[in-house]
């Protein structure tokens, strides 16, 4: 499943994500607490769990929008738990976040525009060729408003918009969320071709089927720690996580 | 009421026994007792400086009331409560003063107005009620707004109510003062209406309404979802607190016995509305801000003096209320009142006293 | 006729200042939802920095931009001071402390360079008139005008082809995803304050070239002009400013041609009320909030 282009040949670190007993918080409400979690590089991991589980804090803990209150954050072997959130975005993860959150004022260009913004200024026409080429829709809908599009067209947009930066991590937060089931498909098909093109990619899902397809190895999180983890896991076993059913189980790790 | 072993979590201080009525009156009655106290204390041994600045403080204080009735529950700055305490100060002072004063201050003021001569208490009372009525009608307009649109819009009122005073010549003298109020406001009358106000104030936070009008402070959909009325319980806060303010500003106008349109402006705003932002959204919060402020304000002013340096108490009433935002946000008490969170501690210890958990009611 | 094409220009200058302030309070409660009365406090800034300078003799060529920096500069300083430790907080609370702050420096002026209002030393060409046939127009609201309109027009430029401008933009529609695109978040908010700082220095320039006094206060009044042109074009949108500014500075300058002479004092009073009942009917502005910079 590993991309050739994954880098394990030199001394390089053997992670490219790597938590380390992760925990955040609201207030005084723990919302996850010691995760442990790993994501090589070429690799599709996902993680699942109900909602309410811990998913999205998870990431929004790793790009720093959300106040750690314990454990770390290792990227590319670098401790990168007490960057400010574009210090993260700039040493090369990017999250779309969920519920698109594009700038619906402005055009998909400037969408385009902004996602592009830390990259050097030689690097801007081939990263958007790249993106256009992966999404037509972004080539030919430039001048359109963004919040115009539907919302199948604006996770394009959003995901397009992620990528301008060329991460070295994609983080994708629900994208499928609220979408037709047509577009659902169309949502997937796409991240199945961005992981041919060997764009490392941690995914939060709730469609716990679609997700397990396309991913390597997945993570169940509940009331916000990692119950499960593998890359053998059944569909109906996370399934009856989401209810409560199963306790605590360790997976066959990949 | 004793046996508090369904009460597990610390967020539920106010599950208690009877209506909520029942428990704003007792809840406010320490308040209302304090607030006596320090009257008959101040009146038996204290000496004519401590006698000026706690009446003033209660007459701000239900100025501050008022405001916190609107603002503190809606979370809608307010700029125009000092407008609304202007207005009750003028009414009542034209429906009481002498005639033979107002013969010569305002000759051109119609007959009847120049006749009256109305008992203190019924002209406080007709202030009041006046003030409520253009509020209710100012305010069928502004309660649609939110936010920033609706904080220029009550600078608006403030303005436009300095302006019809600033020029009704015929009747408030204009700009000039207004003199030969007749001196009503004792230290008592004061800390009556203050305790009154506290009970208003306190009522109305625990009524529905106010539970209406504090949610949609957090969330306006939110809240018309659950079935309140945004618009209807704002209008009701604004009239009742803008009637909280005009009694303030009729206890003002009979304890200076002059009044001036251009003292009801910005600056006597910015201290009403630090008291409430100091102590925090709720009665009690209202009254250790005035508390604090007015204490403070002596200070500063004694400083300006000793300094002859005058602006020093707003540059720093500016600081404090800056820095209170920056450390405490939500004031100095927060949301609680301040027997709901003595009962909360008070439970917290008893069950530290009584074993680790005795609540098998939780979950 | 002569009378009209006056009034006309009038309305032009004063609604050109009254754009500019708008302008410089929409940019930062379009990015940080705050109101900020402080906002006068760097007109009167500029004010105090065109009276010293001409005092001391300084050619009028370096003043003028001085003018400008002092705005800017005093913009920056408050808010890293004040209002960075309240970034996020409520509206009200935000809106509170700007109050607090703008009465703080008011006072803290007045003790320190006293209240007596000081005359500034204009230069005299700013009260030489152009004649066009019986039409005469002050140079200095020529002057006004075409200076607005290029400074809009840069500030437009600024906004859609720059990579900060854009974010600022972006800013405006969702503060916390302009920071997942890499933006430090911190730029934005220091250069929407440099912007707006300096639109208040310009603003003082021609706003005192009217009336070349200067006090602690000076700058409460076109604040509140700002603050209502604003509001009219709906607060956050800048298009919204500037043509509530225009729309303000018309009305005034109409409502004193024609409101008999008794009643020029109550102007305020009367926009004010105006306002009121235009956001019975339109609670947003005219613009509306969500159209924010779409129009830019």
């Amino acid at each position: 499943m590993v991309e050739p282009s994954a880098a394990s040949a030199e001394g390089e670190p053997e992670h490219l994500l790597e938590l380390q007993g992760l925990s955040a918080r609201y207030g005084s409400l723990v919302a996850i607490r010691e995760v442990e979690m790993t994501v090589d590089a070429g690799e599709v991991v996902t993680l699942l769990g109900a909602n309410g589980a811990g998913k999205s804090t998870t990431l929004g803990a790793i790009v720093g929008l959300v106040t750690k209150c314990g454990g770390k954050v290792r990227f590319e072997g670098r401790d990168i738990s007490r960057l400010s959130t574009e210090a993260v975005v700039a040493s090369g993860i990017t999250l779309v976040p969920e519920g698109r959150r594009i700038f619906a004022n402005l055009s998909v260009e400037d969408n385009l525009r902004l996602g592009g913004a830390t990259l050097p200024a030689g690097e801007y026409a081939a990263a958007r060729d790249e993106v256009v080429d992966l999404f037509p829709l972004v080539g030919n809908r430039s001048r359109t408003l963004a919040g115009l599009l539907s919302g199948g067209e604006q996770q394009q947009v959003a995901i397009a918009r992620a990528l301008m930066s060329r991460p070295k991590l994609l983080l994708l937060d629900e994208p499928s969320l609220g979408l037709a089931p047509v577009i659902v498909a169309a949502v997937f098909e796409l991240i199945a071709q961005l992981k041919s093109r060997g764009i490392t990619m941690l995914l939060v899902e709730q469609n716990v089927e679609r997700a397990m397809e396309i991913a390597d190895r997945a993570y169940v999180l509940s009331t916000g720690h990692i119950t499960m983890a593998g890359d053998q896991l059944s569909v109906a076993e996370i399934e009856d996580t989401y209810l409560g059913l199963t306790s605590s189980r360790s997976g066959d790790d990949a | 009421m004793a046996n508090d072993a369904g009460a597990t979590s610390a967020a539920t201080p106010g599950r208690q026994l009877g209506p909520w009525w029942l428990r704003s009156l007792g809840g406010s009655a320490g308040l209302m007792v304090v607030l006596l106290v320090i009257a008959v204390a101040v009146n038996a041994a204290g000496s004519p400086t401590d006698l000026r600045v706690a009446t003033t403080f209660f007459i701000y204080l239900v100025v501050a009331l008022g405001l916190q009735t609107f603002t503190g529950y809606s979370g809608i700055i307010s700029f125009a409560h000092v407008g609304f305490m202007a207005l009750g100060g003028y009414a009542s002072a034209l429906l009481t003063t002498p005639a033979l004063i107002k013969q010569t201050s305002i000759p051109d003021a119609p007959h009847w107005l120049m006749s009256a001569e109305l008992n203190f208490w019924v002209a406080g009372a007709i202030a009041v009620v006046l003030v409520m009525l253009i509020a209710f009608v100012i305010g069928i307009p502004l309660v649609r707004l939110n936010g920033a649109p609706a904080a220029v819009a009550t600078i608006g009122v403030l303005v436009i109510v300095n302006t019809i005073l600033s020029n009704s010549d015929s009747i408030t003298r204009g700009a000039q003062a207004f003199y030969g109020i007749p001196a009503k406001t004792t230290i008592f009358v004061a800390a009556a209406v203050a305790a009154g106000a506290v009970l208003v104030a306190r009522l109305f936070r625990d009524s529905d309404s106010g539970l209406g009008l504090r949610s949609s402070r957090l969330d306006v959909l939110g809240s018309e979802a659950s079935g309140v009325n945004v618009d209807r319980v704002r209008l009701l806060a604004w009239t009742l607190s803008a009637g909280i303010a005009a009694a303030g500003g009729v206890l003002f106008a009979h304890y200076l016995t002059t009044l001036l349109p251009s003292v009801f402006m910005y600056n006597l705003t910015l201290t009403i509305l630090t008291m409430i932002i100091i102590g925090g959204p709720t009665a009690s919060g209202a009254v250790v801000g005035a508390m604090i402020v007015s204490v403070a304000t002596e200070f500063l002013r004694r400083a300006e003096d000793t300094f002859s340096a005058p602006g020093l108490s707003t540059v720093v009433l500016g600081i404090f209320i800056l820095v209170t935002m920056i450390v405490r946000p939500s004031g100095l008490l927060g949301r609680w009142e301040i027997d709901t969170w003595l009962r909360g501690r008070w439970r917290q210890v008893r069950r530290v006293q009584s074993g680790t958990t005795t609540g098998g009611g939780g979950s | 006729m002569r009378e009209v094409i006056q009034q006309v220009v009038n309305g032009l200058s004063v609604g050109s200042i009254y754009a500019l302030v708008a302008l410089g309070v929409a940019i930062v409660f379009s990015i940080l939802n705050l109101v900020n009365f402080a906002h006068g406090e760097f007109i009167t800034a500029a004010g105090y920095t065109m009276f010293y300078l001409a005092a001391g003799d300084v050619p009028w060529v370096l003043i003028f931009p001085s003018a400008i920096i002092a705005g800017a500069l005093v913009a920056a300083i408050l808010e890293r001071v004040a209002f960075r430790p309240l970034r996020g907080a409520a509206i009200a609370t935000q809106l509170l402390a700007s109050f607090a702050v703008s009465f703080a420096i008011e006072n803290a002026l007045q003790l320190s360079v006293g209240a007596r209002p000081k005359a500034i030393d204009y230069p005299s060409w700013t009260q030489t008139t152009l004649h066009l046939g019986s039409i005469d127009i002050q140079w200095l609201d020529i002057t006004t005008f075409v200076t607005t309109m290029a400074v809009l027009a840069l500030i437009m430029w600024y906004l859609r082809h720059t990579t900060t401008g854009l974010a600022m933009r972006a800013a405006a529609d969702d503060f916390a995803t302009t920071r997942l695109m890499g933006i430090p978040a911190n730029r934005v908010v220091v250069v929407a304050f440099l912007i707006s700082g300096a639109l208040a220095g310009l603003a003082a320039i021609f706003y005192f070239g009217n009336s070349p006094v200067v006090s602690p206060t000076s700058g409460f009044d076109p604040l509140l002009k700002g603050f209502i042109a604003a509001v009219i074009g709906g607060l956050g949108s800048l298009p919204g400013a500037v043509f509530g500014g225009f729309l303000l500075g018309g009305l005034e300058v109409a409502m004193d041609a024609t409101l008999p002479a008794g009643l020029t004092g109550s102007i305020d009073a009367f926009i004010f009320a105006l306002l009121i009942i235009a956001l019975l009917f339109r609670p947003s502005g005219i613009f509306g909030v969500k159209t924010a910079f779409s129009r830019v």
